[in-house]
């Protein structure tokens, strides 16, 4: 038998109760979403340490400033930055990966090239969080004129060749 | 094992490579990691390629590639459950000297965009 306070008090308190709960909810997920922001921060800031301290111990050549948001930098003798994930490109370019391959023979070449794409990859750390290949994509393949370039080159099956692999 | 496979237009960008001076054979590295490729295993190339963000919308263009390698960008289409790749077209627009007024201008851009606005302070939930 349901009492006549049941029915009376129950309409009344329910509501209440509900918004109660969906007010911890939500301050719930906010101190989620704080917390892990600040796990992400801490993370950022042991890598700053971390960095910073790489370059005191190499003579500073290398440099991090807060302008270039952290991001490793080397500065010529024009003050021009030279952005060291740029600079792993170019040893990339340069290296033979057949003569690293000797040097670490168990290795595949796509774990070579893959070691390089991390050095890269960690030299674009910066404190913004910027996904520097995202940037370099929005400026270069974002442009019309280049995409054009490539649906070109996409409808081209002249003159289609394998390439062979040498030994 | 799978192939690598180059139309005219990359091959026209292989041979600007070599004319740049490059002394790597951008070709036979591009061969030996899709060779590192089979039907059953993706173990090669297809663990380096990526996809382009702003070109995932575009019908033509969402089946290509990138892999960005020293300072090259290949764009690749294939998949290894194929086992073949083609290479359609190369880009390298951080050449020194022929182009390196580009690279000097890309640079700043990319400097320009790391500096932006001030860092903004998270503040806690009041």
């Amino acid at each position: 038998m349901v009492s006549v306070r049941g029915q009376f008090a129950g309409p009344e308190i329910l509501p209440a109760k509900k918004a109660s709960t969906d007010a911890l909810g939500e301050i719930n997920e906010s101190l989620d979403a704080l917390v892990s922001r600040l796990h992400a921060q801490t993370r950022t800031v042991s890598v700053l340490r971390f960095l910073m301290e790489a370059s005191t111990e190499t003579g500073n050549i290398v440099q991090l400033k807060p302008e270039c948001a952290f991001l490793p930098v080397i500065f010529d003798q024009n003050n021009e930055a030279t952005l060291l994930y740029q600079f792993v490109e170019a040893v990339d370019s340069m290296i033979d990966h057949v003569e690293l391959k000797t040097e670490f023979p168990s290795l595949s070449y796509t774990q070579i090239a893959g070691a390089f794409a991390f050095l890269r990859k960690a030299m674009q750390f910066n404190a913004r969080g910027i996904d520097m290949d995202a940037l370099e994509e929005d400026i270069l393949e974002s442009n019309a004129d280049f995409q054009a370039e490539v649906k070109r080159a996409l409808a081209d099956q002249e003159g289609l060749r394998v390439l062979d692999v040498r030994e | 094992m799978c192939l690598m496979y180059a139309n005219s237009v990359a091959t026209e960008g292989f041979e600007e490579l070599r004319r740049a001076g490059q002394t790597r054979d951008w070709e036979q590295t591009l061969a030996r990691l899709a060779a590192e490729d089979s039907i059953e295993v993706p173990n090669g190339l297809h663990k380096l390629l990526r996809q382009l963000d702003s070109w995932i919308h575009d019908d033509e263009l969402r089946q290509v590639r990138k892999y960005h390698t020293g300072r090259h960008r290949f764009y690749i289409v294939g998949k290894h459950s194929d086992c073949q790749y083609t290479v359609i077209y190369v880009k390298d627009f951080k050449r020194t000297g022929v182009d390196a007024e580009e690279t000097r201008q890309f640079q700043n851009q990319i400097l320009r965009a790391l500096q932006g606005d001030e860092p903004r302070l998270i503040q806690l939930p009041e």
